[in-house]
This record gives C-alpha cells, structure tokens and sequence, in this order.
C-alpha cells in the first residue's frame, strides 16, 4: 500500500515571489523507498505542448515505510502563476518516491497579490489577427 | 476560461484513448504476431496513428516483449548522427521498435534504418501512406468519432454535439486532431 | 511521451549471443582503427627521429624530375631523383632519399619546383642518422603529420566502447507507471553542446572544401589574368582513370614543354581547379584537342616560370566548386539556430557597454544584472532587412546558379540535337522556385530602401508597473513615409507538437498605443512614454511557451512595401530581481 501527502504550513497556497513554502510531507510506501525528493516546480498547461522546470529540489534519504518530515523551500521572484487564453503556469510540489516513481502534487499559486495573473485575449481588427495568425510547421 | 481549465487542451487531449471500430486490442495483437511484429499503422494527419502507437507499446510490454519508440518529425526527419549505432547496441530479437513517423524517412533512409535494424523482434511504424511495411491497422476518423471524443471532454452526450462535429470535421477535412484544437479556440472565444 | 527521437522503454540485457555477435562487430572497428593507429604511429614516430639526426653538409649530385619510382614502376604521377654525397666521421657516403618516403607528385611544376631547389653541385644541407651513417635524409619528418593519429583513434574509441557497452551489466530501471510526475518533463540543455560540435564542424569541413575548389582555384585565375602567353609543344597526353570506392573518376593529364627566359620547363597543370571528377567524355575531348606534338599556347607566371597553365579562364567544371557551400550553409544554419537556443532572444543592445542581464543557459525569465537597472536600451530588430536581403540573394544565387548549369544544358543541347522533354519537365518547378527566388531578392530589396527605425528603451529593463519611454529615430527614406504607428505588444505563443507536426498559436493579450503620427518631424524621431500594466504577465519562454512582449513599428509608404519591423522587449516581473530562476 503506497500514500503520499503534502500538507502546507496553515493551508497556505498562495505566494508572492520569494515567499518561502513550509509544510510537511507524509508517506506510507510499502515496499520501503530507497529515497523520497519533494521538488518545488513550474509546468503548462493550455494548447501548446506542456513544460516545466524544477526549481528547487529537497531529498529524504534513509526514508522509514512511514514518516512524515517537515520542509522548507523558497519561491524564486518569477515566473508567476498566470493563466492565458492559451497557456497557463502553474506551480506545484510534487512528492516523489524512488524507485517507484508514485508521486502525490500539490498546486499553489505564485504572484504579486499571491494569486495567479490573468490574461485576456485584445479583441484586434480581422486584419490585424490574419496578420499575427501563425501557423509554423 | 482560463487555459489550465479548458477542457480542449493539451493534456486532456494526449489523454484521451485510441476508440477502436470493429477489432479489439487482443484481435489487432493477434494480427500484430501473424505479421510478425512487423507492420504499419496508416492513416492521415490527425488520425490517431500516433495515440495508438502509444496505447500498443504497454500491450505489447504484457505479453512479455520489449518496446523501444522513436519518433520523427518534420523539424527532425531524420535521425541524429549516431542515434542508430546507438540504437542497434542494444538491439535483441526481444524488442519490438516503435517508429512514429516513418513518412519523414527518405526512401533510402527507410530502407538503411530496416537494415540496421533488422536484427530486432519487431517494427512497427506509422505512416500516412500505405507500403512501406504490411498494414497492421488503418486509422479512419468520422464526425461521429469526433463527436464522442468531444463529448468525452465535456462531459456530455454525443448526440448533443453531432451538428458541430459534422461542420468541423468537413471544415478540418477529417483532421481530429485540428478539429479539437479548433473546439479549444472556440470554447477559449465564448467564455472571454 | 519523450518528444526527442529517442525514448526508451523497460529494456532487458542483450543475451550472450547477441553480446558476442556485438563484440565481432565491433572488434572490426576496433581493430582497423587499431592497425591504422599503428601504421601512423609508426610513421610519425619515424619522422619525429628524423630530428634527433645530426645536421650535415652535402654536395648534390643530380636532381631531376623523373616518371617512375624507386622500383621503376610508372603510375602517371611524378617524381624527383635526386642523389647527393655528404661525409660522416671521415667517410663519404652517397644518398638518393629526399625524405623517409618517396613523395609522388600529380603536379609536374610541384617536382620541377622541388628539383629546382636542389640543384647539381650545388651545396644543401641533410640530416644523417648517427646509429645509421648510411641512412640520410633531406627533408626531416613533418611534425603535423602525429596529429593524424586521432583520426584511426576515433576508430579505436568507437570499438572499445561499444566491446565495453556488449559486455558491461545492464542497470535495473524502474518500470513506468501510469501516474508519472509532471516534474520528470523538466529537462536540461542536453546535446546543445554535441550539436554545436557537429554543425561547427560541419562547417569547418564544408569552408576547407569550399577554400580548395573554388577560393583557391578562383584567387588563380585573377591572378593569371596577367599572365603572359607563351608557346607550348605537348609532350604527352592522356586521360587519367582513379579507382575509387563508388566508381572511377577521371583527370587530364598533358605534359608541354615551353621556354620562358631562355629556359625550358615543363608542366602538366590543364586549369586551376585541378583534381578527378566523373564524366570520362568531356576529358577526352580536352586530350583530343592536344595531341602529342601539337602546338598550343599556355599561360606562365612570371614570377614563377614552373607554374604554368593551359586554361586559365573559368570552366564549366568549377560549378563544382559550389557545393561544399550547401555544407556551410547546413553548418552555418545548424549553428547558429543552436547558440540562439541558449540565449534568451528577447535581449536588445545595450546603449551603454555595460551587459544588462545575465542569461543562464536554462533561464526562462531574463534576470537583470546588478546596476544595470536604468541603462537604456537599443532594441534589435527580430530579423533586419538586410539580413532578409542578404539571405534571400545567397538562396537565389546559388539556386539558380546550379539550375542554370541545367538549363544552359538543355538550351545547348536543343541547338545541336532534338528537344529534351523529359528534362525540360523536371526543371520547370525548379525553374519556378529559381525565378520565385528572384522576385523576393527585388521584393526585399525594395523593402532594403525603407526607412529603418532605431528604437532606444529607457529603462532597458522595464518591470511591469513601470513607464517606459521610447525615443525612435528613422534613418533612410523618411519622406516616403504617410504615417508612423508604434504599439507595445504582448503575446501568448504555444507550439504544440504531436506526430510529425508542429504548430505555433498566437494570442495577443496586450496592444498598447505608443504613437501615431503623420507629421513628418516627429516621424523623423521622436520620443513616448507608455505604463505597462502592472496586473500582466512578465516575458517567459520556456520550449513551447513564450509570453512575448515587442515594440512593433509600421510605416504606411504608398505603392512600396511598407516598414513592419519587430523589436523584442524584455518586460520583467514587478519587484526587485536578485537571482535566476
């Protein structure tokens, strides 16, 4: 039986830049795990193919089949959680046991006000949008 | 919307299951190992070749054989200089190579890559042509088809989106994949 | 799903046949390479010793340029016979060895040159081996030649690791799981640097080629202009045949004499681009137009009567010389695309010489030096129009430029026999690209003459909630211009890829107005001040997700391409920034 959890210090999700992100993670891996890696990362998601880039990355050696340890990690200045017509970026935690590779996410948000920025679509004339229109193959 | 929300994109469309019509997956691995493992899935662009070439490598993973995919593109239609020495290193009888894209090769280069290769227990490639290897499979799509999966997406019944999948899919000439990238524009239009 | 070409599943080890098959297969690389390692070795060790050797006075004999070698044998090359006596502790001994290895030469003048430098009675000096006084040399070893080794040596790497790579024990991996973390998409800069390697030396090889068949042949021939015309007889002529491993190739070879100063040389160099090539035909015909005995005219350098030529004007074969282009081009294209890859495309010129970011190799968002943070900034437009023209002009050029060959084919063969339908119908989509080609060298040309904007940033490094001024000034046909527009523009750019496809969507979620103007000093220059949002997103780029930002100018100029030049703006995030991401 395999559980993995991320809770966050107060329930807290929301973040300006460089605010550190405290909490605790929990698991329960059966067989016991070689090692766990909490990783503080970016990704896509929208219409184009997904990214993501990890930014910070905390390893628990000598892990027991159950435990639970606290973490500390820190948010860089950018890129902010933001959401577009066509793309969004998110921030999330991700706990990962090895070598199984179960992993349990949390979703949090990153920007000036601690939430995500919001994009909207310009309304351009008909020209305007078949002259940016691109199509590259 | 907001684009992590829209059920059109990315994510929920490389989710989406290959939706056999006529065959079921323990028929088309029969036909696979009467072929000998040796096959292509045809179809045209938007198709679903590449969704059923993912699907197929697990399948064939629980009936104890080894996949290796590889894919071309139009940015990389031929391998990188060294890929197949590489490749053939470790090549045994067991292992069944997955090529999606077989259509970028050249013919000369279609024919080098089955000689280095021939050594492995299987090939099988998706092309848009018939010819270069037996057909294993042929992708066909239909405005029902795109109906259901967009239904999947939203959520909803097929019947209530039979209309609109019928003008996307004359309008994208039968290009699924086009077609659901439209439904994205367009839910992503209504809700701003 | 890995999108590079190579993903690997859950492997199982090569079983020992299979191990053994690979080890023979790579024992012939591994052995070659090794047999030619030796073979080099041994050479260069040889010519290394030469300069251990002692450094003696000798007299010559005889030098002359002679057709066979050592053993008597004729192979169509060239030789130098040269004998030359020297005393060691007391003893006089004679020697024939101008170097450890007899030198073949394909160009008669290279051996009247190298004969010329040793002439009969004359004093030179030769290096004799003091273990050996018997073994002598006027040329020692060439201390290059080692660097040679390398090469078998690729050879020898490429066995032994693959031998290691059949034999070492297969690492456990983890089977793959549905759920996977969307971490693992994360990616470093892999093969960028591999890459680099490749296409540099793509073009490196493809510059060499390119400097020997035609740079070099081509610096002959302006030099040859000049070149005073003097009366041959040919001695000998034939056409060569030189086996290779895809067929034969052909070279011409005529031997004449001729007499400049009141001295006789002899050459056999035909034109300066020299070398074999296929096509048997065309190089009997030359042969045919001179026959042993016959009288011609050839061209001789004054400053070096042994250089000689029968044709010193451009001819149809040095098209060839234009190939190895297609591989600098590949390796230019190749190389640039990938240095561009790892710096961030948004950066402008600094008006000041000091840097203003610091772009690491994985950054999505540009990071800003310390200091740096109210330097103004001149923008770099996306793509110049002379970058436009030049490109276009070098695609056209060398496009029609080998259809030519073709089409210049087709005409003189119609004039002389019947008609090539065939070929006619291949060559008309590339006729048409050719000419298509043409028209957009004009197009870009015309686009050349527009007036071209300077657009300063200050601060260079605006943050979001910033107001940023633009000073522009328009160099070129400014007059022309009805009307001036510049906007700041701010854009979701997603590539999507999936199979062979790939396509980019753009949504613009900012356009602001910067100016718009109709008066004509202030379409001459002028300056403007816009506030970014504070409540937008900040530039990001990651592989297949970009925010945007770009200051886009447009010039409406009547019957003529009007000005639509991009520049990359770097729109940083609100705050101060201290540290890459």
């Amino acid at each position: 039986m395999t559980e993995l959890s991320i809770e966050l210090a107060q329930e807290q999700t929301a973040f300006k830049p460089a605010e550190a992100v405290r909490g605790k993670v929990s698991w329960t891996v059966d067989p016991p795990p070689q090692f766990m890696e909490l990783r503080l990362f970016w990704f896509t998601r929208g219409k184009g193919t997904e990214d993501a880039g990890i930014v910070q990355t905390v390893r628990f050696d000598q892990p027991l089949p159950h435990e639970t340890r606290s973490f500390e990690v820190c948010l860089p200045e950018a890129p902010y959680s933001f959401s577009g017509k066509l793309i969004s970026l998110v921030w999330a935690l991700e706990l990962v046991a090895y070598p199984s590779k179960q992993v349990a996410r949390r979703e949090i948000e990153m920007g000036p006000d601690g939430k995500e920025v919001r994009i909207e679509s310009v309304q351009t004339s008909g020209l305007a949008r078949r002259w940016l229109e691109v199509r590259a193959t | 919307m907001r684009a992590r929300d829209n059920p059109f994109r990315t994510e929920c469309l490389q989710r989406l299951r290959y939706r056999f019509a006529g065959i079921t997956w323990e028929e088309l691995l029969g036909r696979c190992e009467r072929l000998n493992y040796r096959g292509a899935v045809v179809g045209r662009c938007g198709s679903g070749k590449t969704t059923l070439l993912e699907e197929l490598a697990p399948k064939l993973q629980e009936r104890g054989l080894v996949t290796r995919s590889i894919r071309l593109s139009r940015e990389q239609p031929s391998f990188k200089p060294g890929f197949l020495s590489q490749l053939v290193l470790k090549l045994s009888d067991r292992e069944i190579l997955l090529l999606d894209g077989a259509e970028q090769l050249s013919l000369g280069g279609w024919h080098w890559f089955k000689c280095r290769t021939r050594a492995a227990g299987g090939l099988i490639v998706t092309t848009h042509l018939p010819g270069r290897l037996p057909t294993l499979w042929e992708c066909r799509t239909s405005a029902p088809l795109l109906a259901q999966l967009a239904a999947d997406l939203l959520g909803t019944e097929a019947e209530d989106l039979q209309r609109q999948a019928e003008e996307l899919f004359e309008r994208h000439r039968g290009n699924l994949r086009e077609a659901l990238r439209e439904c994205y524009d367009q839910l992503a239009a209504e809700s701003s | 799903m890995n999108n590079g070409p190579w993903s690997s599943g859950v492997t199982k080890p090569v079983g020992t046949g299979g191990r053994l098959v690979l080890t023979v297969f790579f024992l012939f690389f591994f052995g070659l390479g090794s047999a030619f390692t030796w073979l080099v070795a041994r050479d260069a060790l040889a010519g290394l010793r030469t300069w251990g050797w002692r450094k003696t006075e000798c007299r010559i004999i005889r030098s002359a340029v002679v057709e066979t070698d050592q053993r008597g044998r004729r192979s169509g090359d060239y030789f130098v016979d040269v004998a030359y006596r020297y005393t060691m502790d007391g003893r006089a001994y004679d020697s024939g060895s101008y170097g450890l290895r007899q030198t073949s030469f394909r160009d008669y003048s290279k051996a009247a040159r190298l004969a010329e430098a040793y002439q009969p009675d004359a004093n030179a000096v030769c290096y004799v081996n003091p273990g050996v006084p018997t073994q002598a040399v006027l040329q020692r070893g060439s201390l290059l030649f080692p660097f040679l080794i390398f090469f078998p040596l690729i050879f020898v790497g490429i066995g032994a690791i693959g031998i290691y790579s059949a034999w070492r024990p297969a690492s456990a991996m983890a089977k793959a799981t549905a759920d996977m973390p969307i971490s693992d998409r994360a990616k470093g800069g892999l093969g960028q640097g591999f890459a680099t390697a490749f296409f540099g030396l793509f073009m490196a090889v493809g510059l060499l080629v390119f400097y020997l068949v035609s740079v070099r042949p081509f610096a002959g021939i302006l030099s040859a202009r000049h070149w005073p015309g003097v009366p041959c007889t040919v001695i000998s002529s034939e056409v060569r045949t030189h086996r290779g491993d895809k067929g034969n190739t052909y070279s011409v070879n005529i031997l004449y004499s001729y007499v400049f100063d009141d001295r006789e040389y002899k050459a056999n160099r035909y034109d300066f681009i020299g070398g074999s090539s296929s096509g048997y035909d065309g190089k009997q015909a030359i042969v045919n137009r001179y026959w042993p005995g016959s009288k011609a005219i050839c061209y001789v350098n004054p400053n070096d009567p042994t250089a000689a030529v029968l044709e010193r004007g451009f001819t149809p074969t040095m098209w060839i010389g234009l190939l190895p282009l297609v591989f600098v081009l590949v390796g230019f294209i190749g190389l640039v695309s990938n240095i561009r890859k790892r710096r961030d495309p948004m950066f402008g010129q600094p008006a000041s010489s000091a840097k203003l970011f610091n772009v690491a190799a994985a950054s999505v968002v540009p990071v800003l030096e310390p200091n740096s943070a109210s330097s103004p900034l001149i923008l770099r437009a996306r793509a110049s129009p002379a970058g436009k023209f030049i490109g276009c002009t070098i695609a056209a050029l060398f496009w029609n430029g080998i259809i030519s060959v073709f089409v210049s084919h087709l005409v003189k063969h119609w004039r002389v026999g019947p008609f090539e339908l065939f070929l006619a119908l291949f060559l008309i989509p590339f006729v048409l690209i050719g000419l298509g080609l043409i028209v957009a060298v004009g197009y870009f040309l015309l686009a050349w003459f527009n007036p071209h904007p300077q657009i300063t940033l200050n601060p260079g490094a605006p943050r979001l909630g910033d107001s940023v001024r633009l000073d522009w000034e328009i160099s070129g046909r400014v007059e022309a211009l009805q009307k001036l527009q510049l906007r700041l523009e701010g854009r979701e750019e997603a590539t999507y890829t999936r199979g062979t496809r790939s396509s980019t969507d753009l949504n613009i979620f900012a356009d602001l107005e910067i100016a718009s103007t109709s008066v004509a000093q202030e379409m001459r220059s002028g300056s403007a001040s816009v506030r970014i949002p504070a409540n937008l997103m900040h530039s990001f780029a990651s592989r297949h997700n970009k925010i945007v930002w770009s200051v886009r100018v447009k010039g409406e100029i009547a019957r003529w391409p009007d000005l639509n030049e991009e520049f990359s703006v770097s729109i940083l995030p609100a705050g101060h920034q201290t540290e890459s991401v």
